[in-house]
């Protein structure tokens, strides 16, 4: 049956959640979303970074109990307070970080929490043996891997294989797939493929979450739309191809942005070249860089999960752990890239990707927090001179807009994207030649979004010059004025505004298998 | 956003504690005051002065351990230390005939090495702090018991009674009379930035609050000392207490600690050097801890090196924790972990008036760092 036809039927949802409200400090990640499940159906669910996807999902496998709203399985209202409680109403959801215990065997994984025993004892032949069983589903892909053998020995792809055969062995009725093809290959991918498609015919429903949107295409009959935490739509696949999804997922203030005024980039701010760099393990996350950046110039950094993007914009910043060989030229010098404190000195700023990691220190004030990279210049003898601090920090709140009460306000109390304007703004105010921004507006609402792509747009006009990676492709095509690519710690290539369609940007990121 | 409400806009959390433990204070001294069993000896003015002495070395050395539990780190080991910097300043005065002053100065000069070492492992090593001053702990009491052969250290010579000696009644008076003339003086160019700087204008109640707090320590402060003047050992506590807020609060230094204990990653992407900050916060209590090391030699007349500053440590953290600063870093102020170390030596006290044996109030001690962790871990989880 399929699922229109299960529709028309009338068929109950096994899993409906109703006017979904999730409010956490400062912001409301959740407002009114609604979904149903079906069974047999593959739904997807799709949005931008921080539209809310994994708070939905963290509420329906138990793991985020503090709601508002109704949700039903099998037309009975539930609350799971617990992963465990969600397992044992059949919902199981596998997370983008995999909940695996990489130093016992892929057997023992797969049969966690419930080991077949004989007489008090755990039977380790049954669970070899059944742990077999449930990779058998995967076909080549998952008999190649050995029940027995350590978790740690396996693959991220493999790992993700042993996560997803054990949400099917839970015998759960709804799996949410989040991500689950970042780490696959296109073997494994296609094989996840058809997994779905068979437990599907007997009934199981899928979530599935991509950013991939040929994959929600070819798996899913209905499709969810979440932006800034709220249901901008459920449809069916049919209706919708990719650019109208993708205006569904940024607003069609962002849709009609399009594109910005060419910019004649000057000097060259930043010049790598041959930048590796070997992380204690001895492996190489950087392969032999070169790239440069102009005044003026917005560089964009794409490319998978663990292509280096990261580890270079920290390489270049001082803040990389493992050895650096090659070297960063800053206007013509070349820069010692020992420590952030060298970076600053050199007119380096990095806004990181995880602001609440790297970016804020939650128990400041708004204040505080902007000042503390560039406080050497409000200071004298040590002492802080606080009225030239508050003068300076109350200029930089004005010209990013960032809405706050009051610089003393406790800048964990601000929203997501005014929490990224802080973190802007701190980075501004140490005067840089060069910005780095990683993931600069992930988990920002989209009206923060076009004001932080505003501000980064007036910045380069005035001569900064700016690096900024980002797995955002829209993003990427919107500020870029270039696009390199990275793939497994390599340049893969360097494309014009021009070239840098999201396909042949995908191309390059996969190695152009794809 | 803008519809937070003030108390929300303002940073008030840590301060509201400090109000907290004060009303506690009070409270205390107010049961202190009534109950039969007590009421004819606390609130006198021999008592007081009693009880600012005997809790004025915990307060110093509370000060530096602020700062150090601030940056997400322990010490165990200031008792150790107390003992260590008391020997250095018995051994040079009684043996060696030096005059206090030198000796003073080398038991600060022995904290600031103890803390340098403890800082080295700390922040080049990244030993947990937890692990270097349990071994501190121990080779520090076992230094100080090496150097003196094992024998108690006394007397002290006349000199060194500068330590112990009382503030003369005119200078006390004159001292105080400034300290509130200059803290009201503060709080009026204070609340005149704040308007210049286009601040949101602090509520009327703090503004209040402050003001009779001032007020009331001042008064506090003139009864107790006005009469015989303010023992060297209180005033040096109450500079610990000074400078330890202006470090804490004014400074680049203060700033960066507070930076590393709230998100110490943040922090070293800001370009804060992590590492000499936490060396400089662990100096800082050593010498503290010498200060401590020569107000308890001074007020025993020497030093016993087995037992000098035993059980030091656990009576400094509480004061800390009580105090508001939280053990998993980044929030803590020094004149909160004071009014802790005043409760917790009210109730020390107090126990005492009431003759509660010393083993109950061990117990009741503990009790009392139960309570107020658990009250800082649970404010937390709401």
């Amino acid at each position: 049956m399929t699922v229109a036809a299960a529709r028309e039927a009338d068929v109950a949802p096994i899993l409906a959640l109703d006017d979904i409200i999730v409010d956490f400090p400062g912001v409301r990640a959740l407002d009114g979303v609604s979904l149903d499940i079906c069974p047999g159906e593959v739904h997807g669910l799709v949005g931008e970074n921080g539209a809310g996807k994994s708070t939905l999902i963290k509420v329906m496998g138990g793991v985020h109990g503090h709601w508002q709203g109704k949700m039903s399985v099998d037309g009975r209202p539930v609350r799971f307070s617990s992963v465990a409680d969600a397992r044992a109403a059949g919902v199981a959801v596998v997370h983008q970080e995999l909940a695996l215990v990489s130093e016992m065997t892929v057997a023992e994984n797969l049969l966690l929490g419930r080991e077949p025993t004989c007489g008090g004892l755990v039977d380790t032949a049954r669970m070899i043996a059944d742990a077999r069983a449930m990779l058998a589903r995967f076909g080549r892909a998952g008999a190649d891997i050995d029940p027995e053998a350590e978790l740690s020995s396996l693959g991220v792809g493999q790992q993700q294989i042993v996560e997803i055969a054990r949400a099917l062995g839970t015998d759960a009725r709804v799996i949410v797939l989040d991500e689950p093809t970042a780490a696959l290959t296109d073997a494994e991918t296609e094989r996840l493929y058809e997994v779905v498609r068979a437990e599907t015919a007997r009934g199981v429903a899928f979530v599935y979450i991509s950013h991939r949107l040929e994959e929600i295409f070819a798996l899913c009959a209905r499709i969810t739309v979440l932006r800034d935490g709220r249901r901008v739509t459920c449809r069916d696949a049919a209706e919708l191809d990719a650019d109208k999804l993708v205006t569904l997922m940024i607003g069609e203030e962002l849709a009609a942005m399009g594109e910005g005024a060419r910019r004649r980039p000057g000097d060259t701010v930043l010049q790598v070249e041959r930048l590796m760099l070997t992380d204690r393990r001895g492996r190489r996350v950087l392969d032999d860089v070169s790239l440069q950046v102009r005044a003026g110039e917005v560089v964009a950094l794409a490319g998978a999960m663990g292509s280096g993007r990261t580890a270079l914009l920290s390489t270049l910043f001082g803040a990389a752990r493992g050895r650096v060989e090659g070297r960063a030229l800053l206007g013509g010098f070349t820069a010692r890239l020992a420590s952030p404190r060298d970076a600053i000195a050199a007119g380096i700023a990095l806004v990181p990707e995880d602001r609440k990691g790297g970016g804020l220190v939650l128990e400041m004030s708004v204040g505080e927090n902007l000042d503390l990279a560039a406080l050497g210049r409000f200071c004298r003898a040590g002492v802080i001179d606080e009225a030239a601090a508050t003068r300076a920090s109350t200029a930089e709140v004005r010209r990013l807009g960032v809405k706050t009460p009051s610089l003393e306000t406790e800048v964990r109390m601000l929203s997501g994207g005014n929490q990224q304007k802080v973190v802007l703004g701190k980075w501004l105010m140490t005067e840089p030649r060069l910005l780095l921004l990683d993931e600069p507006t992930r988990g920002v609402d989209v009206g923060a979004k076009a004001e932080i792509y505003a501000i980064v747009r007036e910045l380069v006009e005035d001569g900064l010059a700016v690096l900024i990676a980002s797995s955002d492709l829209p993003e990427i095509r919107l500020l870029a004025d270039r696009v390199v690519v990275l793939r497994e710690g390599a340049v893969a290539g360097e494309l014009s505004r021009e070239e840098a369609t999201e396909e042949a940007i995908l191309r390059l990121a996969v190695g152009g298998g794809r | 956003m803008s519809g937070l409400s003030k108390s929300r806009a303002l940073p008030v959390g840590v301060e509201l504690r400090s109000w907290a433990m004060a009303g506690v204070l009070l409270l205390l001294w107010a049961v202190l005051a009534v109950l039969p069993a007590t009421r004819e000896f606390f609130l006198t003015e021999r008592n007081m002065v009693n009880l600012t002495v005997q809790v004025s070395h915990v307060a110093v050395v509370a000060v530096g351990m602020t700062l150090v539990i601030v940056i997400r780190g322990i010490d165990l080991s200031v008792g150790a230390g107390v003992a260590l910097t008391g020997v250095v300043a018995a051994l040079l005065q009684i043996d060696h005939g030096m005059p206090a002053p030198v000796a003073i100065a080398a038991a600060l000069a022995a904290g600031a090495v103890i803390g340098a070492w403890q800082g080295f492992w700390i922040s080049r090593l990244a030993i947990p702090a937890f692990v270097v001053t349990l071994a501190g702990f121990n080779a520090f009491r076992g230094l100080a018991l090496v150097m003196s052969d094992a024998r108690g250290l006394s007397p002290m010579n006349d000199d060194f009674s500068i330590v112990t000696a009382n503030i003369p009644s005119v200078e006390t008076i004159a001292i105080i009379a400034i300290g509130i003339a200059v803290g009201l003086a503060l709080m009026q160019r204070a609340a005149a930035r704040r308007r210049a700087l286009e601040l949101l204008p602090m509520p009327r109640a703090a503004t209040i609050g402050r003001i009779a707090a001032t007020l009331a320590l001042g008064g506090f402060l003139l009864a107790v000392f006005g009469p015989h003047g303010m023992p060297v050992p209180v005033a040096l506590a109450a500079l610990a207490v000074l400078a330890g807020t202006f470090l804490s609060k004014k400074t680049r230094f203060g700033r960066h600690v507070y930076a590393i204990g709230g998100n110490p990653e943040a922090a070293r992407l800001s370009g804060i050097n992590v590492r000499r900050v936490t060396m400089w916060v662990y100096v800082f209590i050593g010498v503290l801890t010498g200060v401590a090391g020569v107000i308890l030699a001074g007020r025993v007349n020497g030093v016993t090196p087995g037992n000098a500053g035993n059980l030091l440590e656990l009576d400094v953290i509480t004061a800390v924790v009580i105090g508001g600063t939280s053990l998993s870093g980044g929030r803590g102020s020094v004149v909160g972990s004071l009014l802790g170390a005043m409760v917790f030596g009210t109730l020390s006290n107090g126990m005492n008036l009431l003759g509660v044996d010393s083993n109950w109030q061990l117990i009741f001690k503990g009790m009392i760092l139960m309570a107020a962790v658990s009250i800082d871990v649970l404010s937390k989880r709401k």
